[in-house]
């Protein structure tokens, strides 16, 4: 192939000139990267994600930190697998509805067929919706959303879709595995339940009153409360009453900083209670909690870093060597990249609806066990952790979390099958 | 009992760093007419610096250079930046102060990254100083009280009593009269726009410490310092001393209130629709200031203390 040669009788020093190099320039790239694909095009399918995230407000930290595991799972799998090549673009949905939904717009136009993350459930589910409508009015150019962090129950329940899968478990799997520990842990008699004032926080409240009463009907829940979500500064007012109610155990959903100054406050009145959470290991909350957390910061979650299997490990050398102070939290966007690349392979093209049917029922090794993706109702079956925060001893604890010498130790292993949910959702599939 | 005791003292702690925040605003305000819409992100800025700081040489020195450089800097925006907009008015300040606050959101992530930092207090202000109807109370807590009690009582002193404070209260009302008496009136700004920045950053320091230290620190700050400052009254620093504890205490006592709205008014909740009376009195705490301010313009739009409408 000829070597583009670049126009040299264009005037550096004039603007317009510049203007016009720039184009031409741009126009010979993107025609050699044709003509470079055209001719893998034959022994490689590229999948190209596009990834929404919150890249700027009070949940910057958070879509962050999905952006980079993401990437690093995504050069894990390219380094090992040559059939089959993930391309991301990231785009910052700043945390609002509209923005995500302008980001699938000019996506779409540009031809992206995958798109994942959004920011919270409120986000997600204006994505699925323009995902199901897309593909209603574009038969034959359908795209694929791949959930990896929106917990929010009702996506594969009553609001289920073909067109979505999620990666990673929901609210109530999550609760369910985090009351049957509870049933194990006695001391846990008076229970506050502090929450997010949005639907996630709303149905973590629910799902917690609703376990604990069948699974421990002794535990007395003392105290419920919402709090603005990314807006609370001062915790210490919640926290007095907290103490005042009398509780031993904090159960909470909340994440990034609603989560880390609850904590700190609660350091500071010296509530002495366990807190069990969705996301303690995430985003500064072990930082901000520090050895006042040993023993009493419990989470449930998908990550483990204690047991690290070789490809997890690599993910996680990769991450750690760039970013030392920050720590992958969740698998959701690993569990991701494998089981979308099996299913490309599985269904020998990237073309999102037959990859779509061979994502269905997909049992494949994810990241800490063998997981499934529910045909029926495209939730992932994957195992959880329940995990205590303490002191790295090189043997139940590992590895310090965000460069501190404290880190998590994994209590309980939930299955993968032990948590799946019954099963809620009538799917319309469309013809093969 | 013991709840409404330690909300009160929450409630105190938490107002006296709205204060500390409010002060420099509503100082600069006063003397310059301009609503600073970068002051909270000065209050991040002395944050950082603070953190940037403390690893080298230590919290007790942070806390007086941080806010020191951030004055300084305070002095170089008015200088070479603002000085220069005064003549195309207001509006032109006002657009400059809200690009700025941007301008060092984006700088700060560029320089700390978008994550939290671990900007905290030296161990020895982390214990509690003493019991208080049995919670401990924080002895940074203290620190922070007493610092703003400093601060703003040196201010005071320093508007009220010395030499330059007169000129200053001068400067504000007749600036012409003061610069014919050979008083250089720019210089007199200049320097009250740095004294307002270092009180930001000097909040910062201390309120990164206690809260957190991360990049949306200014937005979420931001706007409850202006609804203190217009709920005391632009430009008064009494007023905004009463607002920011009266802004301290409702927030915190609302959250202590374990009721449902339906319960808290009742009678009344006969002729309230069933979902508001269904609303816990504690979720209408972060509403509350801003209700405040809305029922304060529309009332008495000057505020508290203010002498000219809002």
């Amino acid at each position: 192939m000829n070597t583009p040669t670049l126009p040299t009788h264009v005037p550096a020093a004039r603007f317009a000139g510049i203007g016009r190099l720039v184009r031409r320039t741009a126009a010979w790239t993107t025609a050699a990267t044709l003509v470079l694909s055209a001719t893998q095009a034959w022994s490689q399918h590229t999948v190209r994600i596009a990834q929404l995230e919150p890249l700027s407000g009070p949940f910057q930290s958070q879509g962050e930190t999905n952006v980079r595991t993401l990437q690093a799972a995504v050069d894990e799998f390219n380094a090992r697998e040559k059939d089959i090549r993930f391309e991301v673009s990231v785009f910052d949905a700043q945390g609002k509805a509209q923005e995500a939904l302008n980001i699938f717009r000019q996506a779409t136009d540009r031809g992206i067929r995958y798109f994942a993350g959004g920011g919270s459930s409120a986000i997600v589910s204006g994505l699925i919706e323009a995902v199901n409508t897309y593909n209603e009015r574009h038969p034959g150019r359908e795209v694929l959303y791949l959930n990896h962090q929106a917990i929010d129950p009702d996506f594969t329940e009553s609001r289920c879709s073909f067109w979505h899968f999620r990666f990673d478990p929901h609210v109530h799997m999550r609760m369910f595995a985090m009351t049957s520990y509870i049933t194990r842990d006695a001391a846990v008699k008076r229970v506050y339940l502090i929450n997010q004032d949005y639907s996630f926080g709303q149905q973590v409240e629910a799902s917690a009153k609703r376990y604990l009463a069948s699974m421990r009907p002794d535990i007395a829940i003392v105290g419920e409360e919402r709090h603005p979500i990314g807006r609370t500064k001062d915790f210490a007012p919640y926290v007095a009453k907290i103490k005042a109610s009398g509780a031993d155990t904090v159960i909470t959903g909340n994440f990034g900083q609603d989560l880390v100054l609850l904590i700190k406050a609660a350091k500071d009145a010296g509530l002495n209670v366990r807190f069990y959470t969705y996301y303690g290991n995430a985003l500064g909350a072990p930082t901000a909690v520090g050895a006042a957390g040993i023993e009493r910061l419990r989470l449930v979650g998908t990550w483990e870093t204690n047991a690290m299997p070789a490809r997890m490990k690599a993910i996680y050398d990769n991450f750690k060597a760039k970013y030392p102070k920050t720590d992958i939290f969740h698998t959701g966007v690993i569990e991701m990249v494998g089981l979308l690349g099996e299913a490309v392979r599985k269904a020998g093209t990237a073309e999102p609806k037959p990859v779509a049917f061979a994502l269905e029922g997909l049992k494949t090794q994810g990241a800490f066990g063998e997981v499934e993706m529910r045909a029926g109702d495209h939730q992932l079956l994957a195992p959880l952790f329940i995990q205590t925060f303490a002191a790295v001893d090189g043997q139940q604890v590992r590895y310090g979390i965000e460069g501190m010498s404290l880190g998590f130790r994994t209590d309980a292993k939930i299955g993968a099958t032990e948590t799946a949910p019954v099963m809620a959702c009538q799917m319309k599939r469309p013809a093969r | 009992m013991d709840i409404i005791a330690s909300s009160l003292l929450n409630g105190l702690t938490y107002g006296f760093l709205l204060f500390m925040l409010a002060a420099g605003l509503t100082l600069v305000f006063s003397l310059m007419g301009i609503m600073n819409f970068a002051h909270a992100s000065l209050y991040m800025l002395g944050a950082y610096m603070g953190y940037a700081l403390a690893r080298p040489l230590g919290f007790a020195t942070a806390v007086l250079v941080a806010p020191l450089l951030v004055g300084l800097l305070g002095c170089a925006l008015e200088r070479w930046l603002l000085r220069p907009l005064h003549a195309r008015g207001h509006v032109a300040e006002l657009l400059f102060t809200f690009g700025l606050a941007f301008l060092i959101e984006e700088a700060v992530k560029l320089v700390w990254g978008a994550g939290v930092v671990d900007h905290h207090f030296p161990p020895a202000l982390e214990g509690s100083l003493f019991q208080w109807f049995g919670t401990p109370y924080p002895a940074y807590k203290a620190f922070m009280v007493a610092v703003a009690v400093a601060a703003l009582g040196s201010l005071y002193l320093l508007v009220a009593r010395t030499r330059v404070g007169l000129i200053v209260r001068a400067a504000l009302t007749h600036p012409m009269m003061v610069e014919n008496l050979g008083h250089d009136t720019d210089r007199v700004f200049m320097w009250v726009f740095g004294l307002g920045s270092a009180l930001a950053a000097l909040a910062g320091v201390i309120g990164g410490a206690a809260l957190t230290t991360e990049p949306s620190m200014a937005t979420q700050l931001g706007t409850i310092v202006f609804v203190v400052v217009v709920i005391g009254g632009l430009g008064s620093i009494q007023g905004a001393f009463l607002a920011a504890l009266l802004i301290g205490m409702l927030q915190t006592l609302l959250i202590a209130v374990d009721l449902r709205l339906g319960q808290a008014i009742g009678m009344l909740a006969r002729y309230a629709p069933a979902v508001l009376a269904d609303v816990k009195v504690s979720q209408l705490a972060p509403i509350a200031p801003y209700a405040l301010m809305v029922a304060m313009l529309l009332l008495r739009p000057r505020g508290l203390f203010g002498r000219r409408d809002a």
